[in-house]
């Protein structure tokens, strides 16, 4: 038999794995759009567990979902610039790898 | 066996706990792939699903404006701006993980995401939450706009005045500098 | 009269009381009826996509002074059927670079933001596979998801015409679905609600597109632009493109590419309906039929502007979105919001 065995502590446990995927891609990408992919990845895992803290805790109201809002609106302008300068960098060295980004160590 | 048994089996499931393992289980392995694959659009694929499973994860947390959210900016919106970029500066057979052979960060890159997936799951086992479950069946919606029109209002003009601000220098910083000389 | 109204509620609630008589309990009834609503949907659009293949065929006839399709029984009603048995048997072409996983999914995934729009649409009186309080957001969160196949086709398909389509398509849904939301977003401010019954209920005295012309306006071309109909059919203009992002797609593939956008082009009309022209109410016919007219009436003037007007620009099509549209549906949102204080404080 199962019975409802999801509470608060489920949802953080998903939410952190979601997050360290993100980690890990981030440590091991080279690809500077695949970077980006994966700090979406990690600001979808904070945002669930906003949500999460925003059903389970009490006297929250809803300013975990205010707040979850808010980083999606952040994560917006963060893609959009971040892809701008990607575009930028691609049109000068040609290359999207971040270890070729290196202009100010020279 | 009969019909009855079968049927009073189905009564003891809880169907709350199975979607949230199902969608779980979908969402965790999307995330997966959208690291590990080598093909750029298959992971773009990929963080779709990723963002739409998350919006079924907010459907389960009965916030079904944050879910239609993101569903309307993440995966309606966001993919799309990086779809564009990728059809414009991206080489299409190259593989995303050629230039990363096995190398010392891969290593090092799962070492430390395992070790803060298990600073944090020892954390939440450790903590005893307060927790009460507010019954009720879905937010009303007119509460985050109250939330977003009195409490929060400096917050919230100020994030208008962010996404203008990143929206002129997106266009400036991606602008061809033509050169005069 | 009330029995023709409610026929359709009269049959769920059949159906649902011979599952409780079988024995099921009331979750598995839910999900059992859910099953029901889709399995109706998914014949909605069928139908919707098999009869305006057909209708526009013959209306094009009409305009451009032909008889059409008029030799497979009686006034040519059995020319779909014979096209779909000749795009099914048709050989299945994929190219050799192209990634195939992809190539094959994207037919499939551009049918589902039109099927899960259609589940929030009340196409009568309580006639609604999910009554969501949010519904209206909920349409317009699916429906932006329709970029992604286009995407999809234009890629997987490795070829550079099927690439410029893709590019075109994803730049043209994506401006103008902002001009959509924002002639909704009026909407909902005169309303006061996101729920679809609702705003319907609320235009029994006058509808909204009298309240809102401009609005109206924006949304019809923009709906037109969103679904890729002429004279907004640049992605795949086929003078230009040979076939854009289709170029690579043959067979049922293909067909289903072509089926889709008639559903969409329906979900946008009801959208419209129900937005603008007061959903199901109507005097004397049932309230279904109602929505089914209008939708109808919304259908026939898409298809007359396809036959009417030659094709725009690609530069003139995204100046015309950025320059007149979006500005204009923002000082729309602004005269409103001045119209509600107003209305809302003096009368």
């Amino acid at each position: 038999m199962i019975t409802n065995s999801i509470g608060l502590s489920q949802y953080l446990l998903l939410s952190s794995l979601i997050f360290s995927i993100g980690i890990f891609g981030v440590l091991t990408k080279k690809h500077i759009i695949s970077v980006l992919f994966s700090i979406e990845l990690m600001l979808n895992a904070v945002n669930i567990n906003l949500v999460a803290f925003n059903k389970f805790l009490p006297d929250v109201f809803v300013a975990g979902q205010i707040f979850a809002l808010f980083i999606i609106v952040v994560a917006a302008a963060e893609i959009a610039i971040g892809l701008a300068i990607s575009i930028v960098i691609f049109r000068g060295k040609g290359t999207l790898v971040l270890e070729d980004f290196n202009l100010l160590k020279h | 066996m009969s019909l009855s048994l079968i049927l009073s089996y189905f009564e003891m499931i809880n169907w709350h706990t199975i979607a949230f393992y199902i969608i779980s289980i979908f969402l965790i392995s999307s995330a997966v792939y959208v690291v590990l694959t080598g093909n750029i659009v298959r992971s773009v694929i990929a963080l779709i699903f990723t963002f739409l499973m998350t919006a079924g994860i907010y459907f389960l947390l009965q916030a079904e404006f944050i879910a239609v959210v993101q569903m309307l900016i993440y995966a309606g919106a966001i993919s799309v701006l990086i779809v564009f970029s990728v059809m414009l500066i991206t080489d299409r057979d190259k593989n995303i993980n050629e230039t990363s052979p096995f190398s010392h960060n891969l290593f090092f890159g799962s070492i430390a995401s395992g070790l803060f997936y298990l600073a944090v799951s020892i954390t939440v086992h450790n903590t005893s939450w307060n927790v009460t479950l507010k019954n009720k069946e879905f937010t009303d919606i007119s509460l985050i706009a109250r939330g977003f029109l009195t409490e929060n209002v400096i917050a919230f003009e100020l994030a208008a005045v962010l996404l203008l601000v990143a929206l002129a220098a997106a266009i400036f910083i991606i602008k061809e500098v033509k050169d005069d000389n | 009269m009330e029995f023709l109204d409610n026929i359709f509620l009269y049959g769920t609630s059949i159906i649902r009381s011979i599952i409780t008589w079988i024995g099921f309990d009331p979750a598995i009834t839910n999900m059992i009826m859910a099953a029901v609503y889709t399995v109706a949907i998914l014949v909605i659009c069928t139908l919707v996509a098999l009869f305006y293949v057909l209708y526009e065929r013959k209306l094009a006839g009409f305009i451009q002074y032909r008889p059409g399709p008029n030799k497979l029984g009686p006034f040519g009603l059995f020319q779909t059927v014979a096209d779909a048995v000749k795009l099914l048997t048709k050989e299945d072409i994929v190219p050799r670079n192209a990634d195939k996983a992809l190539h094959f999914l994207a037919p499939l995934f551009v049918f589902i933001p039109p099927i899960l729009a259609l589940g929030a649409i009340p196409f009568g009186n309580k006639l609604v596979a999910v009554d969501l309080n949010i519904g209206m957001l909920y349409i317009l969160a699916v429906t932006s998801l329709s970029t992604i196949p286009f995407f999809l086709a234009g890629w997987s398909s490795n070829n550079k015409y099927t690439m410029l389509g893709a590019m075109r398509a994803v730049s043209q849904k994506i401006s103008y679905e902002i001009p959509v939301i924002f002639s909704v977003l009026a909407i909902t401010m005169i309303a006061g609600s996101l729920n679809m019954s609702e705003v319907v209920g609320m235009q029994g005295k006058l509808w909204f597109v009298f309240v809102q012309p401009l609005s109206f306006l924006i949304f019809f071309i923009a709906g037109i632009a969103e679904t890729n109909r002429a004279p907004f059919d640049l992605p795949e203009g086929e003078s230009e493109l040979t076939a854009g992002y289709l170029t690579e797609y043959s067979g049922m593939k293909w067909a289903l590419f072509f089926l889709a956008e008639y559903c969409s082009m329906f979900v946008f009309s009801a959208m419209a309906t129900t937005l603008f022209l007061g959903g199901w109410l109507g005097p004397v016919l049932p309230g279904w039929m109602w929505f089914v007219l209008k939708v109808h009436v919304l259908m026939t003037v898409i298809i007359w502007i396809r036959w009417t007007f030659p094709r725009i620009r690609v530069d003139k099509l995204l100046e015309f979105n950025w320059k007149i549209l979006i500005p204009a549906s923002i000082l729309n949102i602004f005269a409103t919001g001045i119209g509600v204080y107003l209305f809302n404080n003096f009368f």
